[in-house]
């Protein structure tokens, strides 16, 4: 083991103090600098639709099988978008080897929320009949590699992921209750809004670094996530910690929305 | 569905839409072998194109991604620790497998298929238990976790080329590099690492499923660790498939050093 792998393992506080105090941070970017982004759509051919994407070493994969089935009679022409994140120990030893961990039902419930807050999908645009026939989609992530941030990623991946989709026609007649099926003809949904979250730390109540790795958020004080559409706030998460001044909130809120910006322009680049 | 606490659920049932696809389109036990080639271009005896990466997951001891034409297959070793939960001091160590396919990875999603994914964790294990030094770190457990992106057939050997690759990038000592193909027998014929439209098909004759063998072997030794076979066929047609697997892995042995010898080499460098 090197010296500095050394001087990290006996005291992270301390090396990564050493580091923030030069504004800088241990794999050489700013503090509000986020690690390069990729973005893979289209690439399970099994699902209908799948992105991978990669922040700095996290990956996060999303694939999304669709199905049919009878809608709520309480929403008779509202579909099912069913989002599910497996994290498991393949990503990481902290994660528990059996069984759906508690850090998995939180992030299902975030990024249903983040979902569904921001208005990005019309469930009426699943509707093939009303009252009778809907599409499911059932949108299933798997963390490949949990190196921080594994919230930004997932949700971004759900989005690329639904923006990729391609929904075969289904023509549904309401005499004979036949369901047919045109293979050739695929479209795909309209998104609404496209929410992007970003993922903040607050280190020793004074820094502000912004897409903490996970040795930088084993060691953080709080950590805020803040989901921004259309240069608007959608969604916020900070699960207790520490206190953040106003000043620091309307920072983050400001670089939330720039890195937005960012991503919207990364997908449409993707989407052209 | 049934109705999972812990999860986001959906509709109680749903139903999947390609069984409502007009027929024309589908895929015919007919095609498999016309013109020469199989549907997708391939001779009987070929193998599809395979791409292997090595130390993808940066908190994984050692791990491979292995792409094998369109199947899909991420494997990681992690660190050793105790064997759980036993009494007595154990000589040898012993290798615990997880085998897990993504829910989006085939036709048909289905969330939880213990049974199969039991199964094979098993072969994995046993596969991979002949070639691991398992003498080299007594009452030690080295935990692998296989997880399947994408199933266009031949799982389990593109699994085991995966998980031997990931050991050796682990660093933990082998006696061999194990190397892993699948052949499907159909109609009297023997079809080499089958996609898997082809491995789902039915002989015409009997109307019985299509038999599929799946075997490994190590590289320095002339033994055959694995064997996985289901289905019905004529012993002699076995034989010769066995023979025709062996070949394949033996030429996948130089591809699978070349790749850790440049692995080496970056690391050196």
């Amino acid at each position: 083991m090197s010296q500095e792998e050394l001087y990290k393992t006996i005291n992270p506080v301390k090396y990564l103090r050493n580091f923030v105090e030069k504004s800088l941070r241990p794999d050489g970017r700013d503090l509000l600098e986020f690690r390069p982004t990729i973005i893979n759509k289209d690439s399970i051919a099994t699902a209908e639709g799948s992105a991978i994407i990669k922040l700095g070493t996290t990956t996060v994969i999303c694939g999304i099988k669709a199905e049919l089935a009878e809608p709520d009679s309480s929403e008779p022409s509202n579909g099912f978008i069913v989002p599910n994140i497996e994290l498991t120990k393949l990503c990481s030893p902290k994660y528990r080897a059996i069984g759906v961990s508690l850090d998995s039902q939180i992030m299902n419930q975030t990024l249903y929320n983040i979902l569904f807050n921001s208005g990005c999908v019309d469930l009426t645009e699943l509707c093939i009949a009303k009252g009778k026939l809907v599409w499911v989609l059932y949108c299933d992530l798997v963390c490949l590699d949990d190196d921080g941030s594994v919230l930004d990623v997932a949700s971004l991946a759900l989005i690329t992921a639904l923006k990729s989709l391609k929904l075969p026609k289904v023509n549904y007649d309401l005499d004979t209750k036949v369901i047919k099926v045109d293979d050739t003809i695929k479209k795909g949904i309209n998104l609404k809004a496209l929410p992007v979250t970003t993922t903040f730390i607050t280190f020793e109540q004074k820094y502000l670094l912004a897409d903490p790795t996970s040795d930088e958020e084993s060691i953080a004080d709080t950590f805020v996530t803040i989901a921004t559409c259309d240069g608007q706030l959608s969604y916020i998460y900070q699960p207790g910690g520490n206190s953040l001044a106003s000043e620091q909130f309307e920072s983050l809120i400001k670089q939330a929305g720039k890195r937005e910006k960012y991503i919207i322009s990364l997908l449409e680049n993707i989407f052209e | 569905m049934p109705f999972d606490q812990k999860r986001i659920n959906g509709p109680e049932s749903s139903l999947l839409y390609t069984q409502f696809i007009d027929n024309d389109n589908k895929f015919q036990g007919k095609n498999l072998y016309s013109k020469g080639k199989r549907v997708d271009g391939r001779e009987r005896q070929e193998h599809r194109k395979h791409a292997f990466l090595l130390n993808t997951i940066s908190k994984a001891k050692g791990s491979c991604y292995i792409e094998n034409g369109n199947t899909k297959i991420i494997c990681a070793v992690f660190e050793l620790r105790e064997i759980p939960r036993i009494s007595k001091y154990s000589e040898k160590g012993q290798i615990y497998c997880d085998f897990k396919y993504a829910a989006f990875s085939r036709r048909m999603r289905k969330s939880n298929d213990e049974n199969e994914e039991k199964l094979m964790s098993t072969n994995i294990r046993t596969a991979l238990e002949s070639t691991v030094c398992l003498h080299e770190f007594p009452n030690y457990q080295i935990d692998l976790y296989v997880m399947v992106l994408e199933d266009d057939g031949a799982v389990l050997a593109t699994a085991i080329n995966g998980s031997g690759l990931a050991f050796i990038d682990a660093s933990i000592q082998c006696y061999g590099i194990i190397t892993s193909t699948s052949a499907s027998i159909i109609n009297g014929e023997i079809f080499i690492d089958p996609t898997s439209e082809e491995e789902r098909l039915k002989n015409d004759t009997n109307k019985s499923k299509s038999a599929n063998l799946t075997l490994s072997s190590i590289s320095s030794m002339d033994q055959i660790p694995q064997v996985f076979f289901h289905g019905l066929a004529d012993l002699s047609l076995i034989k010769s498939a066995k023979e025709k697997i062996l070949d394949t892995n033996k030429t996948h042995v130089l591809y699978f050093k070349k790749l850790l010898s440049n692995k080496i080499a970056n690391v050196r460098a």
